[in-house]
């Protein structure tokens, strides 16, 4: 298990991380989620010893994190970077043997992945040569060469089409069934819902909401509403506190209290005409990212 | 994984896909073919072994000018005779140098004004060794007993004391300009390698699984290993093609030169090769990279020049060693002084000592630095925050 506890980074007058705490299991999809600035890349940077933190624990199964424990890591970096010139399986089995692979293995574990990822005819070409989608893909192949126990993605989503999307997807499921514990950040939504496990959100540098995909969205403190009535030219606002959401044709949609009575709703709207359809739920994960961040 | 494995996997791919590189490649080929044309510039204006011309005149032992014939082969130069008879010409063609010396009646010897010494050597050696055959001969024994007496059976080589200093002189100034060349140029290697590193981004990658100093020292060692190779590759090519095309001599001291030479070389590559990986580690861009280095290679330069200019003019002065003790000036000022002058070997040691201690100092600093600076985001780094941040993250391991 990855436990992050309690970091504290400062840039200047910059907080990056204000206390977040963090944990990702094996055999599970951690989805690290947050705007733009939120701490997420500094979070991650700092198990690989790329940030001094201020304050804060980082550990692996209980242990302070070492540099022998990164070695059973694998990480992505949100400045994706390779040697340019270097042969793509020859700089993939190097990062192998880096970390403690014998030639043979790292050689025979850099062609599989690179097999798998579609670059079994580019093998000897140099990374410059490469498309920006194949370096991508090269770029996983280096995170993931040598089996780790840890893989650390920090925004794998960007940039890549819905193909290369679902491709990452299968990747990521399929190392977390082989029992890695996978982390990875994104500060898009829609992606994700589907694929983690778990979820963890940040916002400057605090985690404000943290759990199971099921549990976050079953304690989210408001719920979905949405009403439908046979004649669309009915107007109908919800009489407690109520913010409009995204609705769909002829469905009108709102995000209320998980306290408010859904019985006691439906009758109101009834009053009003003829109601096709009345759904009263948890939100999706967006909308409790929207709210959580806001 | 130990840091010292981490370290020579990193410093062999940065050995192999440089050697790999074109522009490895294309400086080594450019580099041979200059030697190519050093060696046959010098070739075809060799003039081959000193020719002297030797007129004998009047009543000369029978087997002179074979004797002669031979002293000169064994001294590694020729005897024209001249078929000048009349003795006023031959001292006049003496005077005017047309004519080298003149053996008269087989006692004389006649010289210009500043007779190459070898040439006199030949000449005593030749007039002598005719009169032994000739007074042996008439002792009686048969003339055949005498020649296989008298052959030399193995070559006589003359070499003098003076020419030998010249030559270790020449391999020292050799050694100095070669010295300055490949320390600056690989210099400049670490430089654009760190940079590559940090602007291609890949340092994030390879840094998240091993030490930036493990990182700093593959890259010093690595690139230091094929400097060191091409280096050797060079001097074996001249040193080869001089011997096959008899250029020069080899003098005496070559071999000491040369060794040490080596290492020199690889204490001032470190040297130099730890402060250009920290001036590279500083800076994001190429334009400010040249900017960085720059005082480091103004170091390079003073030291270069303190060595031409007041060192060797006086090697053995108490000012030339102080000075060559300075750890920037003593990978160029040793093994010039060495190759001019015996230095005492407890002076080579100490200063070796002293340049070791620095380096291994240099090391670390340059370790900190680019620690701190790599890891911090983009722009130019001040020195002073790059340690700061060093700091930190060093205590954060
Ligand atoms: N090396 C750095 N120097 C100064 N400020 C930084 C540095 N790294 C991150 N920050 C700042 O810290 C905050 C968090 O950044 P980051 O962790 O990259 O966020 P995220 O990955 O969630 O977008 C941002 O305001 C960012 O500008
Ligand atoms: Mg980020």
């Amino acid at each position: 298990m990855l436990a992050l506890e309690a970091l504290h980074k400062r840039y200047g007058d910059v907080v990056a991380l204000d206390g977040a705490s963090l944990a990702a299991h094996r055999g599970r999809i951690l989805g690290f989620l947050g705007p733009n600035g939120a701490g997420k890349t500094t979070a991650m940077r700092s198990v690989f010893g790329l940030v001094s933190l201020d304050d804060g624990t980082t550990a692996w199964d209980g242990e302070p994190i070492s540099p022998a424990s990164r070695l059973r890591f694998g990480y992505m970096p949100e400045q994706r970077g390779l040697y340019p010139k270097m042969r793509v399986a020859d700089q993939i089995t190097w990062l192998g043997r880096l970390r403690g692979m014998a030639v043979s293995d790292a050689s025979e574990a850099a062609r599989h992945w690179l097999g798998r990822l579609g670059l079994a005819n580019r093998l000897d070409d140099r990374v410059e040569h490469l498309s920006h989608g194949n370096q991508q893909r090269a770029q996983l192949a280096a995170s993931l060469v040598h089996d780790p126990e840890l893989l650390v993605l920090d925004e794998p989503f960007s940039g890549l089409d819905p193909m290369g999307a679902d491709a990452m997807a299968d990747i990521l499921r399929d190392r977390a069934e082989s029992g890695a514990a996978v982390v990875f950040s994104s500060h898009q939504l829609d992606v994700v819902e589907d694929l983690c496990d778990d979820v963890a959100v940040i916002a400057d540098g605090r985690i404000v909401l943290d759990g199971t995909i099921e549990g976050v969205r079953a304690s989210a403190p408001k719920r979905r509403l949405e009403v439908a009535f046979a004649d669309p030219t009915i107007i109908w606002t919800p009489p407690i506190a109520a913010e409009p959401s995204r609705n769909g044709r002829g469905v009108q949609a709102w995000l209320i209290p998980a306290d408010a009575d859904p019985g006691a709703l439906l009758e109101d709207a009834g009053g009003r005409g003829r109601v096709t359809q009345f759904t009263f739920s948890p939100p999706a994960l967006s909308e409790i990212f929207r709210e959580a961040v806001q | 994984m130990t840091g010292f494995q981490a370290t020579w996997l990193i410093a062999r791919r940065e050995a192999k896909e440089r050697a790999r590189s074109k522009a490895f490649l294309a400086s080594t080929v450019v580099t041979i073919l200059l030697l190519g044309a050093v060696v046959g510039v010098m070739a075809l204006t060799d003039t081959g072994p000193p020719q002297y011309d030797v007129a004998l005149v009047g009543d000369s032992p029978p087997g002179l000018s074979g004797a002669l014939d031979a002293a000169a082969v064994a001294s590694g130069s020729l005897i024209q005779f001249s078929d000048l008879t009349d003795r006023e010409a031959i001292a006049d063609a003496i005077e005017l140098g047309e004519l080298d010396a003149a053996v008269l009646d087989g006692d004389t010897i006649l010289l210009g004004s500043s007779p190459p010494s070898t040439l006199r050597t030949i000449l005593e050696f030749g007039l002598r060794q005719s009169r032994f055959i000739e007074r042996l001969e008439a002792a009686g024994l048969d003339p055949a007993t005498v020649t296989t007496l008298v052959e030399p059976d193995r070559g006589i080589r003359i070499v003098t004391a003076d020419e030998d200093e010249q030559s270790n002189e020449g391999i020292a100034f050799a050694a100095i300009v070669l010295l300055f060349l490949v320390i600056t140029t690989y210099g400049q290697w670490v430089l654009m390698g760190v940079l590559e590193e940090k602007s291609t981004r890949v340092v994030e990658l390879v840094v998240s699984s091993t030490s930036v100093r493990s990182l700093l020292a593959g890259k010093v060692i690595g690139i230091g290993l094929l400097g060191l190779a091409q280096l050797m590759l060079l001097i074996s090519l001249a040193l080869s093609a001089g011997w096959i095309f008899e250029l020069f001599d080899l003098p005496g001291g070559t071999a000491a030169t040369v060794a040490w030479s080596l290492v020199w070389f690889v204490l001032g590559f470190a040297f130099y090769a730890a402060l250009n990986a920290a001036a590279g580690s500083l800076v994001s861009r190429t334009e400010d990279a040249q900017a960085a280095a720059m005082p480091i290679a103004l170091v390079a330069v003073a030291s270069y020049l303190l060595t031409f200019v007041v060192i060797l003019p006086n090697p053995d002065g108490l000012v030339a060693r102080l000075l060559s003790m300075l750890p920037p000036v003593a990978p160029i000022a040793f093994p010039a002084r060495i190759g001019f002058s015996g230095v005492p070997l407890w002076e080579i040691l100490f200063a070796a000592g002293i340049m070791l201690a620095t380096v291994v100092g240099v090391i670390r600093l340059a370790a900190r630095v680019y620690a701190g600076a790599l890891l911090a985001a983009g722009g130019r780094v001040r020195i002073l925050d790059a340690w700061r941040a060093a700091a930190e993250l060093t205590a954060g391991r």
